[in-house]
């Protein structure tokens, strides 16, 4: 999968997925990586960028497996920013797919 | 690479933040790496997932918006003496070059002369084996030096330049010299790197002594200014109690004159180094506001002589009027 297209995306997913439950580090890589391909080292910088803008808060929560973890929840600012991006996304991938099929006509 | 090793060095990386802002982050990465073994990766695959060190704190950096070069002064004092030993290096380098050139120039220069010299007993061989006569070849070669050094010379010269004596001659002179010009422009070469490294060794030095020196200073004025207001405060202590015990009968008269002056003069100085500090101030504001008042009065007064010089054009005047207003504005506004 080409990176850049993952790049531009990554963001997108990542607020999604917290909007649409609380998680921690651990459990946000898997969940984003049910989506895309993704690693560690490109995730937690992105999730501590977003929690400096003020789009992400934390709070720790006991477990039993071992020390307390940080969960990331989303913000209300953080949740105007997902449906910019979420809107954003959708008029992209409509005009991208509209200037594909066009193409079709030509092949 | 151990989860330690790799948190330690990621830890390097992040010294420009927070404590606490370091801990959270090192804790949840420690966390993330042990779910990971929890779930059956090995170590050195969960930390490979994470990239290369340096770029993971780069991007974690980028998100304080911190310059994620910052914490390297040690790798710039070291590219400091670098470039002073690279600058060294490449002086010797050149001063090499001179030099060797200069030596191959020494080698040709003595093996002219050695030629020079041995042309005598080539060119008598040669005389020899024309001359039928042997007495004459033992005539010539009983001759000597001394008027063989004249004839070859002159052999020389036919041999190479095939001019006058003079000119030979000349000819080994200019290669002496230029010989000499080389090495002299060797050792300029080499004295003049020595002399940047130098120069930079000291100015290295000096700063670090006037850094030193101001350090001193301040000290030195700081203990000033705290004996100073021990001495007043223990000279007010000193008046009140000998007072009192000069009450009580004893004969103190003098000890607490002494008190009183001491709080006098501590209390003078005190005075003097505020009234001195609050002038220093003043001065230095009067100094900025003076400087730009000056380059808001000379435009005007520029303008007022071109007022005076182009009155008979109606336009220019117009310009400069509204120049003036413009600047006059400025100054209100300033003052």
């Amino acid at each position: 999968m080409n990176p850049q297209f993952k790049k531009g995306v990554l963001e997108l997913i990542v607020l999604e997925a917290v909007r649409r439950k609380d998680r921690y580090g651990y459990e946000l890589v898997e969940e984003v990586s049910r989506v895309i391909d993704v690693n560690e080292g490109t995730i937690y910088p992105l999730l501590k960028r977003l929690t400096n803008e003020h789009y992400f808060e934390t709070y720790l929560r006991e477990s039993t497996e071992g020390p307390p973890r940080k969960y990331y929840h989303l913000t209300a600012a953080g949740i105007l920013y997902r449906d910019s991006l979420a809107k954003e996304w959708i008029e992209f991938q409509q005009q991208v797919g509209k200037y594909l099929k066009e193409g079709e006509q030509y092949e | 690479m151990s989860k330690e090793a790799f948190l330690t060095e990621l830890a390097g990386h992040l010294k420009v933040l927070e404590q606490q802002e370091q801990q959270d982050i090192l804790d949840e990465y420690a966390q993330h790496i042990d779910m990971k073994i929890q779930n059956g990766m090995s170590e050195e695959e969960a930390i490979g997932d994470f990239g290369p060190v340096k770029e993971l704190a780069a991007e974690i950096l980028e998100a304080y918006h911190v310059n994620p070069e910052y914490g390297d002064s040690s790798r710039r004092v070291k590219m400091d003496f670098e470039s002073a030993a690279q600058s060294a290096e490449q002086g010797i380098r050149q001063a090499g070059g001179f030099l060797k050139r200069a030596g191959k120039k020494l080698g040709q220069w003595l093996r002219e002369v050695c030629a020079w010299i041995g042309k005598p007993f080539y060119k008598k061989q040669a005389e020899g084996a024309e001359a039928p006569n042997g007495q004459e070849t033992v005539g010539q070669q009983a001759d000597g030096n001394s008027s063989h050094s004249e004839k070859d010379g002159a052999g020389y010269c036919q041999a190479t330049i095939g001019g006058q004596t003079a000119q030979s001659r000349q000819g080994i002179i200019e290669m002496f010299l230029g010989f000499c010009h080389d090495i002299l422009k060797g050792c300029g070469h080499l004295i003049a790197s020595l002399a940047r490294v130098a120069g930079k060794l000291s100015r290295i030095c000096w700063d670090l002594l006037r850094w030193g020196l101001r350090l001193c200073w301040n000290v030195l004025w700081f203990c000033a200014a705290a004996g100073l207001a021990l001495g007043t405060i223990a000279s007010i202590f000193c008046f009140g109690a000998i007072l009192i015990l000069c009450f009580q009968g004893y004969p103190l008269m003098g000890m607490t004159l002494i008190a009183l002056g001491g709080i006098l003069c501590g209390g003078a100085l005190t005075c003097a180094a505020w009234g001195l500090i609050r002038r220093k101030k003043t001065a230095e504001k009067t100094v900025i506001l003076e400087n730009a008042d000056d380059t808001d009065e000379e435009p005007e007064e520029e303008e007022l002589e071109e007022e005076e010089f182009e009155e008979k054009e109606p336009d220019e005047d117009d310009f400069t009027d509204g120049d003036m207003e413009a600047e006059e504005d400025e100054h209100d506004q300033i003052s």
